[in-house]
């Protein structure tokens, strides 16, 4: 099995991270510090907070969970 | 008002299987002003059921070649291929086999990730890599409906990178199948006030040559927790169409010269009230009146 790259990596955890339900203060904190956001570092500290809490509200309201 | 050299494209709605759709639209389906029925395909995937009268909608509109397909879940930008996609694929093949749609369009954007098998699509890294995954999820696509292709604009952004770049990454990615991008007016509309970009700058970073659909809705504002800006403007598709996204989808007409389907859009259950129907039925007669006044 090939290991996961970087995007898929990224990926996943940028999902499971604003599916978390921590608050936004932990989720922006998070992404700045989280080696697993490393690979694209440049770009999520570009992120707009603002942005990330529609991120989040987002998944509240349509993401469905795998069974 | 400059008009528009070509055919005027025909105009149509986002149909929805409930009540309230139903009500708000039965007249103008009743006198043939629905030219063209867009259908998101996939409903019937997360549970919803299609009542008797969207049934009958969606044959007419199949059996006069009037009927656009428009996935929502396929999840285009998903950095792995999963089993759910390829279930997906799999009935959106049949799907296709069963009614006669025009065209196909998608989101741009993931929602399938980690622990999460659906949602509302997400901007992703403008990378090589995901340019690559996503170009092979386009073509799976193109393979199970056996007609043109396209993506929608992305409303979210997480930052600026994904408002500047998503055109010039949209064409890219639609190359490869020699698709076609489907502009959502009111998508735009939500870039130049979140970002403060503005709406010429932002369309003429898109594809407008490729162009095939225009879509219109309304949307809703959220409160700018970081102070950043005054509110946030949000793709929510439950108001009416605000007079800003008719003034971009008017630009669009005129710079976007092969604009063959105009729809507009409208969450169920988000005109339960008669005065929202009415509303609605007014947005649809404000864009007969900018076609015809865009077009010889």
């Amino acid at each position: 099995m090939s290991e996961d790259s970087d995007f898929e990596k990224f990926q996943d955890a940028l999902a499971e991270l604003l599916a978390s339900g921590l608050t936004q203060a932990q989720i922006l904190e998070t992404l700045k510090t989280d080696s697993r956001f490393d690979c694209y570092r440049e770009y999520v500290d570009s992120f707009e907070p603002d942005m990330v809490a529609v991120a989040c509200e987002l998944m509240g309201r349509w993401a469905k969970r795998k069974e | 008002m400059l008009t528009v050299p070509g055919k005027k494209p025909k105009l149509g709605l986002s149909l929805m299987p409930s009540e309230d759709f139903r009500e708000a639209t039965q007249e103008l389906f009743a006198i043939d002003k629905v030219e063209v029925v867009e259908w998101s395909f996939d409903f019937a995937l997360t549970g919803a059921e299609v009542d008797v009268w969207s049934a009958q909608i969606l044959d007419r509109f199949s059996a006069k070649s009037a009927l656009l397909g428009h996935g929502v879940n396929l999840s285009t930008l998903s950095a792995r291929f999963s089993e759910r996609q390829e279930k997906w694929l799999a009935y959106t093949r049949s799907e296709f086999e069963s009614r006669r749609y025009v065209h196909a369009s998608e989101h741009f954007g993931f929602s399938e990730a980690g622990p999460i098998a659906h949602g509302a699509p997400l901007a992703v890294p403008m990378t090589a890599e995901s340019l690559k995954r996503g170009k092979e999820m386009l073509k799976r696509y193109a393979d199970a409906v056996q007609c043109p292709v396209g993506l929608e604009n992305l409303a979210f952004a997480f930052c600026m990178e994904d408002v500047k770049r998503q055109g010039e990454f949209i064409d890219q990615l639609i190359s490869a199948v020699d698709g076609f991008l489907l502009l959502d007016a009111h998508n735009i509309y939500c870039q130049v006030e979140n970002f403060g970009v503005s709406e010429r700058e932002l369309l003429d970073s898109y594809p407008l040559s490729k162009v095939r659909e225009i879509h219109l809705s309304g949307g809703s504002w959220s409160f700018s927790e970081s102070g950043a800006r005054l509110a946030v403007r949000r793709d929510t598709h439950d108001d009416a169409v605000p007079q800003e996204v008719f003034n971009i989808a008017t630009l669009a007409l005129k710079l976007c010269p092969n604009i063959e389907y105009v729809i507009l859009e409208r969450l169920a259950y988000t005109m339960m009230e008669p005065e929202q129907q009415e509303g609605f039925r007014e947005d649809f007669e404000t864009i007969v009146e900018i076609l015809e006044l865009c077009y010889v």
